[in-house]
């Protein structure tokens, strides 16, 4: 469990890269965070974020090309491993599994799973 | 024209922290956002947003983590091989590191001794416990130069206490005037013995070592000895319950020991080897009239603010002493606080010498600029001697060294010469330390400043300000780029040149005002020994008042090299100072005043005092009272001319006893040091026929004409102790006493003399270190130059030019800031000199021809070097 462990924080990286698709690097991601997530996000939090997940093995990242913006520097575009993938997943199906477990009186809001 | 940038500090911050894998990444998306913020927010909160950025990646994940894997490495080998090659480094360029050596551990000694100094006088009083309480009652006549006078009436302290609930205690302290003790055969005379309060010992904590504090001297005819007074009566004996003689102002009377109390610090504004019981004195303890040095002191009860008290003093002075406030306008007591004396007081009449604050600036000014100056060679040199190494530093990081184990290295380097440097400082410490103790009259030993609590924080702040000036050169060293360095390019060395001349003005700027200074001081100090006084000091000795005194006089005039004497109440130009009086005189509404002398005898003829208008004599065996007044009173008095002051009448007594007419005016003769003004003087005969016939009749001076002085001093002697066999014998040349009083300012010019030599020793050792360098790096140009037909005047001409101009911008910055110093101190002397050009000039020829003589011999010899030996290596 410790070893697939997500922060809500590392989880919503996880997706925004899979939205981003294949643009998915820095800058980018911290602005999809917080059109999607409605907050400031610091660009230090994504890439500690980033770089933790390469360790753990649920991003992988490749460089660009060098281009004359960004002072030369090439942009690290990343994506989610197969491995990382299935972390969410299971992430995912945790939460449904939880959600469906609550009695339909518990809540007054509405949601899909108590049906 | 070019785009805004991102802060290059926070990249290079950045740089620092970030290990090198996620820089690309950070660096261009943190960039990217730059550019956005650059374009919607402008460039300086870009640059704020980016910084706030930067300081956002210092996360544990970021941070680089190589330099722990390095600890693994084997470290004691690179020291060992660091420590090697510095003594190897060492021995090669011997000279070189001697000079460093030298010139730091002189300048560390020196700083090491003003520090010590400083802090010692700074000590005075210190250690006396609750020493903020206690204050000292001073008189203040606002008249007067200057105003505050310690000493007051008998009664004050008891009154004082009555009065203000405020103060809890008061302790009266009464030197006598030159008494004698006596035990079986021994007698000596004491000026040291004073008349304390009972209650001495629980306001200072003095340490007895036998007797109870609180009664050793509250019975009357009671004494404490210190330890050495012990030993000088007693030996080994133990003095205790045993009984003295006393003689002296209050007649003859028996005393017991009560106590013996440990030797008085020498840092302590007080000075006695006696302490008798104040109960002992009888006389006038009720009379407010006398103002002798009976020193009052008091302890405030806690909470007491001394303004409180000092605000009700003038009432209190109207009340008690109506007749001094009549004639002294303003006159009224003050306090000054105990443990502030030594350093700050300004007041007249004090045990012993006080300290001199200002001289501490100066001093401890003088200690840092040593000290900077010796740092300021040694960078200079290790950063001119590191240029030399480049291509052994370029080695170093081609294998793999990184910039910090070059600077490591390096400072290996400067710590072997520091500590050698801190060794050798202590073996001048020892060496200096007797002088140091001559010239300022403290016996400290070499023991006391090898204390840990002293080298302690010492040594620290020293090892710490030299640290920092090796690191200095080590960052410099280690910061070249390998390829430049391997390639041997000095031209990196141009940046720093510029601050190494800067350090080499600066020294020269602090040895040439110290030039200045010197030059001026002894000016300043001849003037005063060759000054005139007024009286001829030479060749006259003062000795006690005899008695029998028909009988001594007479066996003294059969004396052939006497030549003349006269008797007196006080002697010039002498710390025995005159008797200050307030008096009336013809056609003043006001009391005017002015240091009185009784005289008899040819007292004149025997000082060579001059009169420049009147009689020189008294009349033949009169009752009249004759006065003689000197020119400032003349002025002070009104009677403007010395002709117009004859026949005027001066009321000299309250009762109007001693009254009499002005006979003569003499020339201003100096009383005291050349620091006080010549005050109003009279000297006059004691014409009481019946009465007070001892009056004036403290001392014989004798004028001789010997070149044997020491076999007639003894003749003299042998002829007193005749007279006076239960009596001390002293005696006084009135030249030692002249020169005694100021002590402390020949004391302030031989230190001076001491310190300039030192600093401008270390300032030329370093210019000859980098002259020596200079050549050396220059062999190559200089061969060249020579084998194109260059000469040797030519060549060292080159070379000096450049050292030259450096030490003339030096001196001629020090002009102003000698200037402005030693005005300041000069004007602490009422007859001073005034400033010349001439002591300008012959500091300006003196630096220039003692740094020409430094250089010259380096470029001489580099300049008559054959070419071909030059030209040969590579």
């Amino acid at each position: 469990m410790k070893g697939t462990y997500l922060g809500e924080f590392e989880e919503l990286v996880l997706l925004v890269i899979g939205i981003l698709n294949d643009g998915a690097y820095g800058v980018a991601i911290k602005k999809e965070l917080e059109i999607q997530s409605k907050r400031t996000i610091s660009i230090g939090a994504v890439h500690a974020a980033t770089n933790r997940l390469e360790q753990k093995g649920y991003l992988e990242s490749e460089f660009g090309e060098i281009t004359k913006e960004r002072g030369g520097k090439r942009k690290k575009f990343y994506k989610v491993t197969i491995y990382g993938q299935r972390a969410l997943k299971e992430a995912m199906d945790m939460r449904t599994r939880l959600w469906r477990q609550i009695p339909a009186t518990s809540f007054t809001i509405k949601t899909s799973f108590n049906v | 024209m070019s785009e805004p940038t991102p802060p290059k500090l926070a990249n290079r911050f950045l740089r620092w922290f970030c290990a090198p894998e996620f820089i690309e990444e950070v660096q261009g998306d943190l960039e990217e956002l730059y550019d956005e913020d650059l374009v919607r927010h402008g460039q300086r909160k870009a640059n704020r947003q980016y910084w706030r950025n930067v300081i956002r990646h210092l996360r544990p994940i970021f941070l680089r983590k190589a330099s722990i894997q390095l600890s693994t490495q084997n470290h004691t080998a690179m020291w060992s091989n660091y420590l090697k090659i510095a003594l190897r480094n060492f021995w090669k360029s011997k000279v070189i590191s001697s000079i460093n050596v030298i010139g730091l551990s002189l300048g560390l000694a020196s700083c090491l001794i003003v520090f010590f100094h400083v802090k010692d006088e700074l000590s005075y009083d210190q250690f006396i416990e609750n020493g903020d309480d206690i204050y000292r009652v001073l008189n203040v006549y606002p008249s007067y130069d200057p105003p505050y006078w310690a000493g007051g009436p008998i009664p004050l302290g008891p009154t004082l206490k009555e009065e203000f609930p405020g103060i809890r205690d008061a302790v009266r302290l009464w030197q006598d005037y030159d008494p004698t003790l006596q035990l079986g055969d021994k007698v000596f005379k004491e000026s040291d013995l004073i008349f304390a309060d009972s209650s001495f010992f629980q306001m200072f904590s003095f340490d007895l070592e036998v007797g109870n504090p609180k009664t050793v001297l509250s019975e009357p005819n009671t004494i404490v000895f210190t330890r050495d007074m012990v030993n000088k009566y007693f030996g080994e004996e133990d003095p205790m319950g045993k009984t003295i003689k006393y003689n002296g102002g209050r007649g003859q009377i028996e005393l017991k020991i009560t106590g013996i109390m440990d030797n008085l610090p020498h840092n302590t504004h007080m000075q006695f080897d006696f302490l008798a019981s104040f109960l002992t004195v009888k006389r006038n303890q009720y009379y407010w009239g006398s103002f002798k040095p009976i020193w009052t002191y008091v302890t405030l009860n806690e909470g007491v603010a001394p303004q409180d008290i000092i605000s009700a003093l003038p009432d209190f002075a109207a009340k008690y002493t109506p007749d001094r406030v009549k004639e002294e306008e303003g006159f009224t007591f003050t306090l000054e606080k105990m443990s502030d004396i030594y350093m700050k007081s300004k007041a007249a009449r004090n045990m012993k010498p006080l300290g001199n604050l200002q001289a501490i600036y100066v001093f401890a000014i003088v200690g840092i600029s040593i000290l900077l100056i010796a740092c300021i060679n040694f960078v200079n040199l290790s950063m001119a001697k590191s240029l030399s190494r480049s291509k052994e530093v370029g080695i170093r990081k081609t294998i793999g060294a990184r910039k910090w184990q070059v600077v490591k290295q390096f400072l290996v380097e400067s710590t072997l010469t520091i500590t050698l440097s801190l060794v050798v400082a202590g073996i001048w410490i020892a060496l200096f330390l007797p002088i140091y103790n001559v010239v300022t009259g403290k016996e400290i030993l070499v023991k006391e400043l090898f204390k840990p609590q002293f080298v302690g924080p010492a040594v620290t702040v020293l090892l710490v300000v030299c640290m920092v000036a090796g690191l200095y050169p080590a960052l410099f060293i280690s910061r070249a780029k390998t390829v430049n360095a391997l390639k041997r390019s000095t031209d990196k060395a141009g940046a720093s040149l510029g601050l190494r001349k800067a350090f080499v003005v600066f020294q020269f700027l602090i040895s040439a005002t110290l030039i200045i200074g010197i030059l001026i001081t002894q000016r300043q100090m001849s003037y005063i020994t060759n000054k005139s006084l007024g009286v001829t000091t030479e060749n006259v000795v003062a000795i006690p008042y005899s008695q029998n005194a028909q009988v001594f006089i007479d066996q003294l005039e059969a004396i052939p090299e006497v030549i003349s004497y006269g008797i007196s109440q006080r002697l010039p130009v002498n710390v025995m100072n005159y008797d200050g009086r307030t008096f009336h005189v013809e056609g003043m509404d006001k009391a005017v005043n002015a240091q009185s002398c009784v005289i008899s005898g040819d007292f004149l003829e025997t000082f060579d005092i001059e009169i420049i208008a009147g009689r020189n004599h008294f009349r033949e065996a009169s009752d009249q009272w004759e006065f003689l007044i000197n020119e400032t009173a003349v002025q002070d008095y009104g009677w403007n001319t010395p002709e117009n002051a004859l026949g005027k009448t001066i009321f000299y007594d309250p009762e109007d006893t001693v009254v009499g007419k002005v006979i003569g005016v003499f020339k201003d003769y100096h009383l005291e040091s050349l620091h006080e003004k010549i005050p109003p003087m009279l000297m006059f005969r004691n014409a009481y026929a019946d009465r007070w016939t001892r009056w004036g009749k403290d001392f014989i001076s004798i004028k001789f004409q010997t070149d044997e002085i020491a076999r007639l001093l003894e003749t003299i002697e042998q002829k007193w102790v005749e007279q006076n066999p239960d009596k001390a014998y002293f005696n006084v040349l009135l030249d030692d006493s002249y020169k005694q009083l100021h002590e402390a300012d020949y004391r302030f010019a031989t230190i001076f003399n001491y310190i300039t030599v030192i600093a401008i020793l270390i300032a030329c050792l370093g210019l000859l270190g980098l002259s020596m360098l200079a050549v050396r790096q220059r062999t190559k140009e200089i061969g060249i130059r020579k084998a194109l037909g260059a000469t040797v005047i030519g060549v060292s001409q080159l070379l000096s030019r450049s050292f030259l101009k450096l030490v003339l911008i030096g001196l001629i910055l020090a002009a102003p800031v000698a200037y402005y110093l030693m005005e300041n101190w000069l004007n602490g002397f009422s007859y001073r000199i005034s400033i010349g050009i001439e002591q300008f000039i012959i500091a300006f020829l003196l630096t220039v021809l003692v740094s020409m003589l430094t250089i010259g011999f380096q470029t001489i010899r580099a300049a008559m070097a054959n070419p071909a030996h030059s030209l040969r290596d590579e």
